[in-house]
């Protein structure tokens, strides 16, 4: 079996409306394919009520859909049972959530450390945590080997006081793959009480996650990165962990006895999830998870490591050292992510010039600004692949680099 | 081509005029946008509330270069309570294109490094 990106493509409708659509932001958002914007509108059409309430059947029909959402999403990612999958809004708010309700066990002696290479969703909630309770932040980076080292590169490892450490599966402008099974392992032989997050935004879509193999407490992805609706994300935990937490929001849905003046809760992941939830989304998620198990993670993580093997070698070949790139596709998996910048041509202008050419490309710094200032480098292009790309794609983009380079020549 | 790429913009982007620093500024002031790199410094010399030397420094795209040289060309000369009030709208008619939203910051940020450097006046 094999990816093949050109049946793939009839899969997704936005090619038929624009067959010359060459879309390298996958890292940013993926394409839907028709399977899950169909669930959309059967959900809108044929039982557009809420769950949980109604007892006459389009409730029951609804509820039933979403719940069954909730154990798809636990066997594709490995864990125990449906009761560790919380729904939300996306991994900002998986994120946001967690450094709210951790912070009563975070005082001004603790440390929170968390990896340089993040993207800022899984940066800011832990500055701002620090901020509320003068806990130490302190960043680490990951080296060549997989080894967790201070920003000089020398061996950095959790101490006693290191409650928290939050760490990205996989950098959105780099690409790597990093080995956090290995690193949460290491960083409980130091701490066995650490409460370790792991940011798989960037990972979900490419690996076969299994969150009892990696064995972090917590772990949170967005649907809309993995062929799923935008709006929903789902925030994995340990059961031990979920249970302990306190809800981070409060209403509806949640509760389990509400008086005036004091209310009890339901159990996890009810607790968790207050309020009317994107249950279309929710749905939908589903037939994501389910395509993308039809297409065998495997299979799309092979595919998505030659693709930027692929673009990386064109790249040097046709423009040697008018091309600097970033992600090298060497030292870690690679998630099918290229950032590179060119020499003398803003990435602005850049990614202008190719949307000429329906080339879809990111330019910035990709929600990573301090990875940029770390790195030493400023604006990137980033090609980013899925599924749906293919060597022809990458051919395209080489030749609208060469366009871009005639006109700002 | 796409439009904001029109042959002005690119000529001034090469050749940007106004580039580098001017003597006795009275006038200077600088911003960046950080999330693209686009990074503009401009020095004012005025005489008499007349704008007479203009130079800007920086990196930036095509866009907000040529708009910076292009703005350059134009405040020299004139009066800084004229130069005060140019809005956006004045400096899109002057570089004669109409980028996306996207983009419109860097189109914008030449103007918005002006208008601070006219409220950092340089102690002699």
């Amino acid at each position: 079996m094999e990816i093949i990106p050109e049946k793939i493509k009839t899969d997704f409708p936005i090619f038929n409306d624009k067959p010359e659509l060459v879309y390298l932001d996958s890292a940013a958002s993926s394409l839907k394919p028709k399977r899950v914007i169909d669930k959309l509108v059967e959900y809108y059409t044929q039982y557009p009520v809420n769950i949980h309430r109604g007892i006459y059947s389009l409730s029951e029909k609804a509820t039933a859909e979403y719940e069954e959402t909730r154990r798809v999403v636990a066997r594709f990612i490995g864990a125990r049972n449906e009761n560790e999958i919380v729904f939300t809004r996306g991994t900002t708010e998986s994120i946001n959530g967690l450094a709210y309700v951790l912070e009563p066990r975070i005082s001004s002696k603790d440390e929170i450390a968390v990896s340089i290479l993040e993207h800022h969703s899984n940066l800011l909630p832990w500055q701002q945590l620090a901020a509320r309770t003068g806990a130490k932040l302190t960043l680490f980076d990951i080296n060549d080997d997989g080894i967790l080292t201070d920003l000089r590169g020398r061996k950095w490892e959790p101490m006693a006081s290191t409650k928290i450490l939050a760490i990205t599966y996989a950098s959105n402008v780099t690409g790597n793959i990093y080995p956090v099974k290995d690193i949460i392992h290491r960083a409980r032989l130091c701490n066995p009480d650490i409460v370790t997050i792991v940011d798989a935004a960037q990972a979900a879509p490419h690996v076969s996650l299994n969150v009892a193999d990696i064995d972090c407490d917590l772990l949170a992805f967005s649907a809309h990165k993995m062929l799923g609706p935008t709006g929903v994300g789902v925030l994995y935990g340990k059961q031990s962990i979920l249970n302990k937490l306190p809800p981070f929001h409060f209403g509806g849905e949640m509760v389990e006895k509400a008086s005036l003046y004091e209310s009890t809760f339901k159990e996890a992941p009810h607790k968790f999830e207050a309020g009317t939830p994107p249950i279309a989304e929710v749905i939908a998620l589903k037939e994501a998870v389910e395509y993308l198990n039809n297409s065998t993670l495997k299979l799309v993580e092979d595919h998505q490591q030659q693709l930027a093997n692929y673009a990386v070698t064109i790249l040097k070949d046709t423009f040697g050292r008018k091309v600097n790139i970033v992600s090298e596709t060497n030292r870690f998996p690679n998630a099918g992510i290229v950032s590179f910048s060119l020499e003398e041509v803003h990435p602005h202008d850049a990614a202008q010039l190719l949307t000429d050419h329906q080339i879809a490309v990111r330019a910035g710094q990709h929600c990573a600004s301090p990875l940029h200032q770390h790195l030493g480098i400023g604006a990137t292009l980033r090609a980013s692949f899925y599924i749906y790309n293919n060597e022809k794609d990458v051919d395209r983009l080489v030749s609208g680099l060469s366009y871009v380079f005639g006109v700002m020549r | 081509m796409d439009s904001i790429y029109q042959e002005v913009i690119l000529h001034h982007y090469k050749y940007p005029k106004n580039f580098g620093h001017i003597h006795k500024p009275t006038h200077a002031s600088h911003k960046n946008n950080p999330l693209c790199g686009d990074d503009i410094s401009i020095e004012i010399g005025a005489e008499n509330g007349t704008v007479v030397r203009v130079g800007f420094t920086g990196s930036g795209c095509a866009l907000a270069t040529a708009s910076a040289s292009i703005l350059m060309e134009h405040i020299k000369g004139m009066r800084l309570n004229d130069v005060a009030s140019l809005t956006s709208e004045n400096l899109l008619a002057l570089i004669g294109v109409s980028p996306s939203p996207s983009r419109l910051k860097c189109a914008l940020l030449p103007l918005e490094v002006l208008h601070s450097t006219l409220s950092h006046p340089l102690t002699q």
